[in-house]
């Protein structure tokens, strides 16, 4: 592909990326814990990888961190974010050279886990308090789940682009 | 197929073991009638929920310039308000001997029951 419209596809991921991001953000939460949320957003990362690349998915995940942090103004949540964030990225490559293209809900889901356990310990740091992670068992599981609906949504997605 | 089955009793193992842990946690181990409040890493009020007579709440300023409002009953503790933007710590309710610490996450802001012995609180009461 060449460079440059290499470059613009993955700035229409990127943005995709925050369009999702933000629009979650206006969704109540489900269930009153704090880190646990669907993780759309994740559905461009695993897509990136998948189509383009580990260096590629890197980058439209750092923008889409940093413009999002910028957006909300906190230092702390761009902290939360970017633990999780760059800890469920390595588990997603790591995953996906283990299980492969075709278990990307496998890959996701063991990528949310580690999305967030990055975020929890953040937390834990932030807030000084050891206790949170009793919290952990929670967001394993909703972790589970709602990384497998967005592996599944990704796979969808790339049978089209295919 | 069978690098499926697989995978899902990986994750079925995965949830068991967490489940097995929330009944563990929710048993025994943050037994306690102390409650801590702190902003960050400094704690700014202990109190002991099985000496509170009369429900009584009080407002803690945070390091950014919010705010929570904290409501004590004999025996358990909320967040009633909040101003941070996702509200979650008014939506965690009660925190009481057994249960989950409250977070704000945004304000830094926690709330932690202890399980400090009885004899501190007897020997406090005196
Ligand atoms: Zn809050």
């Amino acid at each position: 592909m060449m460079k440059s419209k290499k470059i613009a596809y993955l700035s229409v991921m990127t943005c995709i990326a925050l369009v999702i991001f933000a629009v979650e953000a206006q969704i109540p939460p489900l269930v009153p814990i704090p880190g646990i949320k669907l993780g759309l957003a994740n559905i461009i990362t695993l897509i990136t990888l998948v189509y383009f690349g580990k260096r590629e998915a890197l980058a439209v995940l750092f923008v889409r961190i940093v413009l999002a942090s910028l957006f909300a103004g906190t230092v702390t949540g761009f902290l939360y974010s970017i633990a999780g964030g760059l800890l469920s990225f390595l588990v997603m490559c790591l995953m996906l050279k283990i299980s492969g293209k075709e278990k990307l809900w496998a890959v996701s889901a063991f990528a949310a886990m580690a999305h967030n356990t990055g975020q929890i310990c953040v937390a834990a740091i932030i807030t000084q308090t050891v206790q949170i992670f009793w919290y952990l068992p929670f967001l394993i599981i909703s972790g589970i789940i709602t990384g497998v609906f967005t592996g599944l949504c990704a796979g969808l997605v790339l049978k089209y682009l295919k | 197929m069978k690098a499926d089955i697989k995978l899902i009793s990986v994750f079925a193992f995965i949830c068991l073991v967490c489940l097995l842990i929330m009944t563990l946690g929710n048993k025994g181990i943050n037994q306690g009638t102390v409650a801590q409040i702190k902003l960050g890493d400094k704690v700014i009020r202990t109190i002991n929920l099985s000496e509170v007579n009369e429900p009584y709440e009080f407002k803690v300023q945070t390091d950014d310039g919010g705010y929570n409002i904290i409501y004590v009953e004999n025996g358990k503790i909320m967040i009633k308000d909040s101003d941070c933007p996702d509200k979650i710590c008014v939506k965690q309710g009660y925190a009481y001997s057994g249960s989950l610490p409250i977070i704000c996450l945004p304000h830094k802001l926690s709330v932690v029951i202890l399980g400090k012995p009885e004899i501190d609180a007897v020997a406090g009461g005196q």
